[in-house]
């Protein structure tokens, strides 16, 4: 059998073992995926051609017909009989289709930081103990300004990236532990974009070349940066 | 060093007591591919961030892991998700999703998803009521149900720009604050023309922060109604 993979909503397994009760507002567990990956997503292997997914294709959600959950359903009409993908297609006469559950995550809650301030920061110039960066607030108005940082609140691992031009993004906030626990942290992270191969340059200039060529500015030629 | 002192607390009242930001890509992935040494290799993460990693599956059909504290990556056949519930975390991730489709920038994608979802609280039970009523007015269901609720409410909306796509939002009731409000926006991108990373990634570019101001948008609008 082709085997893939679909996420699904925990609420829509709930629900289709009749778990989660129609109630009203106050009573009711909807599935909220916010919590990241964390939260109430867990894969069922299901045959390839049996996968039906609905609502929109990039929202990260992907739900099953209650049929494909092998859970019963009414019955249907000779002709969706005919058209309806069948789980247990492939699996051999008389199998009933059973979801295989591969690891659920685990949904404790989480210490979440809250930000107070963050900034995008450009580094002007690093000397022994400091370094010089024009910051660019993201959560007011408030104009550019320039500052000295210590080196010290840069991580180690970013270090290498703490260079004229390097992109960083500063943060402050609190940090609140699932059991309310605060404490204020701030945080520098450097801005990781993938290096730029001699292809990548070489393609970038070809393909300058061939724009130039087609827009008839001189011949085409350019200058290796 | 930066003074913050005086910063006003943006966590206070319309702010989400949790949020995250997840990028969705759908098009056509080699999931067996991602993994976090991968990401450190390429260094779009620290390596720090690889080693602590927490992987939850990585098979031929699907890959699942935490990279770091920052970023949770799932990646099927036909969708990659990579995902942030910690603000500082939810620029590093646009940038984490453009390096590597910078880097892959020939995988075909059709669609992308720019999702937020926050959490907020609603300070009593009845202004929470009231704000359920008020999205979704109850008198057409009160003749066909008992005590009719707003359990989930989608609503659509076309694109304020030039792409092909929708912005879907979706309001419930909070699982995680009671009494709360849950509200999630798909920013919904429909890719035309070369449909590969390359053009994923300069719309990701473009568009990660305008999809925030969506966010804020819809989310003020609506607290807006709570009546205190």
């Amino acid at each position: 059998m082709s085997v893939s993979t679909s996420p699904i909503a925990l609420e829509s397994l709930n629900r289709a073992q009749g778990s989660v009760p129609d109630a009203e507002l106050s009573d009711v567990e909807t599935e909220n995926p916010s919590l990241g990956t964390e939260y109430a997503r867990i894969w069922v292997l299901v045959g390839k051609d049996q996968q039906s997914h609905e609502g929109d294709a990039s929202d990260g959600e992907a739900t099953l017909r209650d049929s494909e959950l092998g859970l019963p359903a009414a019955a249907p009409s000779s002709d969706e009989r005919r058209s309806a993908p069948r789980l247990d297609r492939g699996l051999g006469a008389g199998s009933r289709p059973r979801p295989v559950i591969l690891r659920p995550f685990d949904p404790r809650p989480r210490p979440t930081v809250h930000l107070l301030a963050e900034w995008e920061g450009v580094v002007l110039g690093v000397g022994e103990e400091l370094f010089t960066a024009r910051l660019m607030s993201r959560t007011s108005d408030t104009p550019d300004e320039e500052v000295e940082l210590p080196l010290a609140e840069v991580s180690d691992f970013d270090h290498d990236l703490v260079v004229e031009g390097g992109i960083f993004y500063l943060s402050i906030g609190y940090r609140v532990e699932p059991a309310g626990q605060r404490s204020r942290v701030g945080m520098i992270r450097f801005r990781r974009l993938p290096a730029w191969s001699a292809t990548d340059i070489a393609e970038a200039q070809r393909e300058a070349s061939e724009r130039m060529k087609a827009l008839g500015w001189a011949d085409g030629s350019i200058e290796a940066g | 060093m930066i003074d913050c002192r005086g910063q006003q607390d943006l966590t206070v009242n319309q702010r989400a007591e949790q949020e995250s930001v997840r990028i969705v890509l759908v098009g056509s992935f080699n999931p067996a591919i991602f993994h976090p040494g991968w990401f450190a290799r390429q260094q779009l993460v620290p390596d720090s961030d690889a080693e602590r990693a927490q992987i939850k599956v990585i098979a031929r059909e699907l890959a699942a892991f935490d990279l770091g504290d920052l970023f949770s990556i799932e990646v099927e056949g036909e969708r990659f998700i990579a995902a942030s519930t910690q603000a500082p975390g939810y620029l590093p991730l646009r940038d984490l999703v453009v390096g590597t489709f910078t880097l892959l920038r020939h995988t075909p994608v059709r669609f992308v998803g720019i999702n937020i979802t926050g959490h907020f609280r609603i300070d009593t039970e009845e202004a929470w009521h009231a704000l359920g009523h008020e999205l979704a007015p109850k008198e057409v269901w009160r003749e066909c149900l008992d005590e009719p609720g707003l359990k989930s409410l989608s609503i659509r909306g076309n694109r304020p720009d030039r792409y092909p796509g929708a912005v879907n939002v979706k309001v419930e009731p909070s699982v995680v604050v009671r009494p709360g409000l849950f509200v999630s926006l798909n920013d919904h991108f429909e890719l035309v023309g070369p449909q590969d990373a390359g053009a994923a990634v300069a719309l990701i570019g473009e568009q990660f922060e305008p999809a925030f101001e969506r966010y804020e948008k819809v989310t003020t609008s609506i607290l807006a109604r709570v009546k205190t």
